[in-house]
């Protein structure tokens, strides 16, 4: 090799956070376990790693339960959230009747009306999932909307020259033109969706089969199993950076024919 | 100009124009009478603001005007229409498609395909340009003078007979621009167009056309329409000579010292 592998950039993006994590792990595992901690205060890395062994099986059941309601509400948030913006686009006064109304649900802590959601909704898969396309639906909206506006009136202008319809517009112009904005919202909103899966499961607190990793996390508690919760949290926080890497993959492959000045407009 | 014909080509007639329809509110544009024969060249200098841009919109017909007519060949402007292409002030490239795609989005946009002879004339036009190596370049990927480069080409692709240019070379820098506009010259002398060109520099205005008007402030009317006697082809050495330095101050008289006319 012609340079050390230390003058690599890409090598040392990866290496260094890595470093930073084995050494904590290290660190981690070290004093608890010369302090003597507890496990059921503070469990060590091994210990939680054992008891994602151990526990694999309900762990997992809990994690599918997880995921399943979280894509079902992100797809949800996605379909509802462009026809939205879609709608909001068409005109000045129904954008200005209903975004308000965006933005309350928006600003309501879903915490708050979880207990109602799950009072109106029979099956828990779908109450929980009533609850996380809440929270999930607003960063699509506000995204895509902003996107579909963000027309150069120039080519707006040229457009009209063109004596283009409405829908041609909107389809070879405003559409296409929101796209790094409405993926922008994606890598938001996919975050969001796991958020509002688990936090909702924390509020409704139901057992049994389709008890997801947020019930794993309460019960563990309860038992004083503290690796166990540490194992679910693991878990949690593995689906979150997984999903984040899947939206930004996806954004790059849509956006590919995008340069990269396109692709920084993200909030 | 050899197709000079007795009817104007391009007629405005007592055009003015105001932004708020209620009567008595002020006129962007007022007064306005302008004949532009076939294949002139004719520019529009003045102060910002004043309806420079409301001039050109009216005669591209996205703007049709509150008091008298513009009418193309004895016909009265009263939409967009096909034979113009318009040059804006900042190069409006759609981001997603290459620069060959963009050149021929006017045609895709319109019959839904193009030819390969279309392709043949998209690149010829490039050529001519000097973008023949940018063609599958993203837009992003150019400077600023080249995607401005683009779109002219855009435009002239459908072979319009009229070319709007509002400000078409403002965002560039002073050297592309004089380059620019050379090209543009030389680029007219090979495919004829009425042209209509939009500017704030006097002496880009003295440089590139045949007859320059020149506004007043807001409301914008005209002040002078200034018959650019300079030998063609035009380039750098024109600026030399002492005939382009009386236009061009006769022109910044107007704009300076707006009462001494």
């Amino acid at each position: 090799m012609s340079t050390p592998l230390i003058q690599n950039e890409n090598f040392v993006k990866v290496a260094a956070p890595l470093g930073v994590g084995i050494l904590f792990l290290l660190f981690w595992e070290i004093a608890v376990q010369a302090l003597e901690m507890p496990k059921y205060i503070l469990p060590g890395p091994i210990e939680i790693f054992k008891a994602l062994i151990d526990g694999w099986q309900p762990l997992l059941g809990a994690l599918y339960i997880t995921l399943k309601v979280t894509f079902l509400a992100f797809v949800i948030a996605v379909v509802l959230g462009v026809a939205a913006s879609l709608l909001f686009v068409q005109s000045k006064w129904i954008e200005m009747s209903l975004f308000p109304y965006a933005v309350l649900m928006q600003v309501t802590p879903v915490v708050a009306i979880a207990p109602l959601i799950i009072i109106w909704v029979d099956d828990t898969t779908w109450a929980l999932t009533v609850c996380a396309v809440i929270i999930a639906i607003f960063p699509i909206i506000s995204n895509t909307t902003l996107g579909l506006r963000s027309v150069d009136p120039n080519l707006l202008s040229m457009f009209r020259m063109y004596r283009t319809s409405r829908w041609q517009e909107l389809v070879r112009l405003r559409i296409p033109g929101a796209l790094p904005y409405f993926f922008g919202g994606l890598r938001i909103s996919s975050g969001l969706a796991l958020i509002g899966a688990v936090v909702a499961e924390f509020v409704a607190g139901t057992g049994g089969a389709k008890a997801g990793l947020a019930y794993m996390i309460l019960q563990s508690g309860y038992n004083l199993q503290i690796p166990r919760m540490f194992a679910a949290l693991l878990l949690i926080t593995l689906t979150g950076i997984a999903l984040f890497a899947l939206m930004v993959w996806l954004s790059n492959r849509a956006l590919q024919n995008w340069h990269e000045s396109a692709l920084e407009v993200e909030h | 100009m050899e197709h000079t014909s007795e009817r104007a080509f391009v007629r405005m007639s007592g055009v003015g124009h105001r932004y708020d329809p209620t009567p008595g509110s002020p006129m962007a544009v007022q007064n306005i009478d302008l004949d532009i024969n076939r294949h002139e060249f004719v520019a529009v200098v003045g102060p910002s603001g004043c309806g420079k841009s409301t001039l050109l919109r009216m005669v591209s017909g996205l703007l049709v005007p509150s008091e008298g007519t513009v009418s193309v060949f004895g016909k009265q402007v009263d939409g967009p229409r096909d034979d113009v292409g318009i040059v804006f002030q900042k190069p409006t490239l759609l981001p997603w498609l290459t620069v060959r795609k963009n050149v021929l989005f006017p045609l895709k946009h319109k019959f839904g395909r193009y030819s390969s002879q279309d392709e043949k004339r998209a690149n010829e036009l490039l050529a001519m340009a000097g973008l023949e190596a940018f063609a599958d370049k993203m837009p992003d990927e150019l400077s600023g003078g080249m995607q401005q480069r683009v779109g002219i080409v855009r435009a002239l692709l459908l072979n319009p007979d009229i070319l709007l240019m509002d400000e078409p070379f403002s965002a560039l820098d002073a050297m592309t621009r004089e380059q620019i506009g050379f090209d543009l010259l030389k680029i007219w002398d090979e495919n004829p167009k009425t042209v209509l060109f939009i500017t704030h520099s006097i002496s880009e205005a003295v440089l590139l056309a045949d007859r320059v008007l020149v506004m007043s402030k807001r409301p914008g009317s005209v002040l002078d329409l200034i018959e650019v006697d300079l030998p063609r082809p035009r380039s750098a050495d024109t600026i030399k000579q002492p005939r382009f330095s009386e236009l061009t101050d006769r022109i910044r008289k107007h704009i300076y010292e707006p009462d001494a006319h």
